[in-house]
């Protein structure tokens, strides 16, 4: 997870940075939230462990580079008509309520009856 | 006051006192605010030199050096010259123009996604939407550029931000100035492995220069009795002459350092990113040695999984913390013999007088020639590894060139970046006859602006790094790289208003160089190279120290 300043650019010096330092992303997502941007990558970080977060903390505007622990749970639904993913819910605390969020929306999303 | 005119202002502030650029359509504002600036403007003929002589400047002063040019081709024409500065961490401040706000985005005339383009190859870059934004793009660009690992920062101006009013309270914003990332915890487990290494050595790279950490990194060479090897970024840290000192390592580095490196049991490398070409092949390092790596760039601290210490810090500032921890003074040892006996048995068995002209023999002369003070720089290729190779520096910063880049072409303009901030130096440039036929036209600016530099062109009518590589690797055969129809340099050097001479004998050089040191006009030695030498020893690349061909290399 990054967060940094709400700036022109950011998102893109990051995904430019993980492409420099050869980093597969599999899934992005990205929220302004007030004066801050928080990016969430879902990435296989090879062998890079902490140098990556040095490396994404060297960027100018970015505060905080941190892998999210275990119990940080983000919940993904791929759209049925574009085939895009798109993230749901995520949070580091009372995965259940989380949980249940994701599948409110889901069901939302999928006009499910529970 | 006016976007463009707050711009200057900011600069004159910062220190700025000289400017390489090239105008244009969306930079017209800003060279109209120029008049009235204190900064000198160097008008260059392409802006790739404007860069590198920004670059160049830099490099020589530790200063930022600020460079500029108009919106779309003018932009990209900055590129290599951004990128070159970016590699080698060169603090630089690149203004450029760009389309009105208006126009952004619909591929106006002369717009390119600048902002975008430099993103990659600039420590950080600010696309200037609002004139209450100026003041802090700049101070904190500024800044930026200047601290920590140093870089190129990126400003693009629309057109009509230069001319609109930048609000007073405006320049009374604050910026956020984040804490460097810093940590000299294991300093006494380092000193402890150094005080009881017995086969200490010293590896420097760019980053000791840039924190100008010479005098400390000689009293720890001195105190430990370690040599010092050093990349080709950081020639010059410690005197070439002094004891202690083994050159330059790296592909083209001498036999006897790399057996140094290999025979060291303790190394510990100052900001240095053991690159590919330099200490990156370590297969031939035994599993025994103990690595110790300061950097001021986390993201590059322990890059290589084999480091025992991680200090992240300013070299300097390591150094001296290490110093503070030893107690005693190590004296002779058999170490200290050893690397006696390596540095005695390193030697390239030449006969300088020979003809054609050996390369090794005009920087013999150079040698002999040149004042202390003196500044030299290489383009890229064969002549800037026999320059790496065999010049005798005596200070850092005297040795300027594109090392992790290798931008042909960086020389001549970089030399007169240099020469721009040292007037009363003699600055050389030693380059190729391809390389200086990518910026030839700058003679027109080196006599325009009085910067009298000494341009010695390694003729030998080929693209001579890439040839060998084609005669060492691919069977000897050649492609692409004869330089037939080379010009008259000298007649075209006249013609700029310049002067030269052409040298084809080893007993004309010494005359020639001291001829352009004192011709007070930009001056042009065309030397007639053997086309047959080549840059040796060498290590192949990919392949570890076993594998050196020696060529004239006498160690064994």
């Amino acid at each position: 997870m990054i967060i940094g300043e709400r700036s022109p650019g950011l998102v893109q010096r990051v995904i430019i940075e993980l492409g420099r330092r050869g980093i597969e992303s599999e899934k992005m997502f990205m929220v302004h939230e007030g004066d801050k941007t928080k990016i969430i990558v879902e990435a296989n970080v090879g062998k890079m462990n902490g140098r990556l977060l040095h490396a994404l903390m060297g960027l100018q505007d970015v505060e905080l580079a941190e892998y999210i622990h275990e119990d940080y749970y983000c919940f993904w639904k791929c759209s049925p008509n574009t085939t895009s993913e798109f993230l749901i819910s995520c949070g580091e605390e009372n995965p259940s309520e989380i949980q249940k969020l994701a599948e409110e929306y889901i069901c939302k999303y999928e006009k499910c009856e529970n | 006051m006016k976007g463009s005119k707050a711009v200057f202002s900011l600069l004159e502030k910062e220190g700025v006192e000289v400017m390489f650029g090239y105008p244009g359509g969306q930079s017209l504002q800003l060279y109209d605010d120029l008049i009235d600036s204190s900064i000198r403007h160097v008008l260059v003929r392409h802006e790739q030199c404007a860069a590198h002589m920004a670059d160049g400047f830099a490099r020589a002063t530790g200063k930022v050096g600020v460079c500029t040019s108009t919106s779309g081709p003018g932009a990209t024409n900055l590129v290599t010259g951004v990128a070159t500065a970016y590699v080698d961490s060169s603090p630089m401040m690149v203004l450029t123009g760009q389309v009105p706000t208006t126009a952004l985005g619909n591929q106006a005339f002369q717009e390119a996604d600048s902002f975008s383009i430099m993103m990659p190859i600039t420590k950080h870059n600010f696309r200037i939407l609002d004139p209450s934004d100026i003041p802090v793009a700049v101070r904190r660009g500024m800044s930026i550029a200047s601290s920590g690992r140093k870089g190129p920062v990126h400003i693009d101006l629309p057109s009509d931000i230069q001319k609109i009013e930048v609000p007073e309270e405006a320049f009374k914003r604050t910026y956020r100035t984040p804490t460097a990332i810093e940590d000299f915890s294991k300093i006494s487990e380092a000193v402890k492995i150094l005080m009881e290494s017995e086969r200490p050595l010293l590896l420097v790279g760019g980053g000791a220069v840039w924190a100008g950490a010479g005098p400390e990194i000689i009293k720890l060479s001195e105190i430990l009795m370690a040599p010092v090897a050093t990349t080709i970024m950081a020639k010059g840290i410690i005197p070439e002459t002094h004891p202690l000192s083994l050159g330059i390592i790296g592909m083209h580095g001498k036999v006897g350092v790399r057996k140094a490196y290999l025979e060291a049991d303790v190394i510990l490398a100052i900001g240095t990113r053991f690159s590919d070409r330099t200490a990156g092949a370590q297969s031939g390092l035994s599993p025994s040695t103990k690595l110790i790596q300061i950097d001021i760039d986390p993201a590059e601290a322990s890059k290589l999984a084999r480091t025992q210490i991680r200090l992240v810090g300013d070299a300097r500032k390591g150094v001296t913390s290490i110093l503070n921890g030893l107690s005693i003074q190590k004296k002779e040892s058999a170490w200290t013999r050893r690397i006696k006996e390596i540095q005695d048995a390193c030697n390239c068995n030449i006969n300088i007088m020979s003809a054609p002209i050996l390369p090794q023999k005009v920087i013999h002369d150079l040698n002999e020639t040149l004042d202390k003070g003196a500044i030299v720089t290489t383009d890229v290729g064969q002549n800037q590894m026999w320059v790496a190779h065999f010049l005798k520096t005596q200070n850092p910063r005297q040795f300027i060139s594109s090392g992790g880049f290798g931008t042909m072409g960086f020389g001549l303009p970089a030399a007169m970046g240099a020469k721009c901030a040292f007037p009363d130096e003699t600055v050389i440039c030693v380059t190729g006859d391809g390389g200086i036929q990518m910026v030839f036209q700058e003679f027109a600016t080196a006599v325009s602006e009085n910067l009298p530099v000494v341009v010695c062109v390694f003729n030998n009518s080929w693209l001579g790094m890439v040839k060998q590589w084609q005669k060492l690797f691919n069977d000897k055969r050649y492609s692409g790289t004869h330089l037939s129809g080379n010009p008259d340099f000298v007649k075209l050097a006249q013609a700029y208003g310049a002067d030269g001479i052409c040298v084809e004998k080893p007993s004309e050089i010494k005359e020639a160089l001291q001829a352009g040191y004192k011709a007070g006009v930009p001056y042009l030695i065309d030397l007639r190279i053997d086309p047959e030498e080549d840059v040796l020893p060498m290590i192949p690349p990919g392949d570890g120290p076993a594998t050196i061909i020696k060529g004239r290399c006498t160690w064994n």
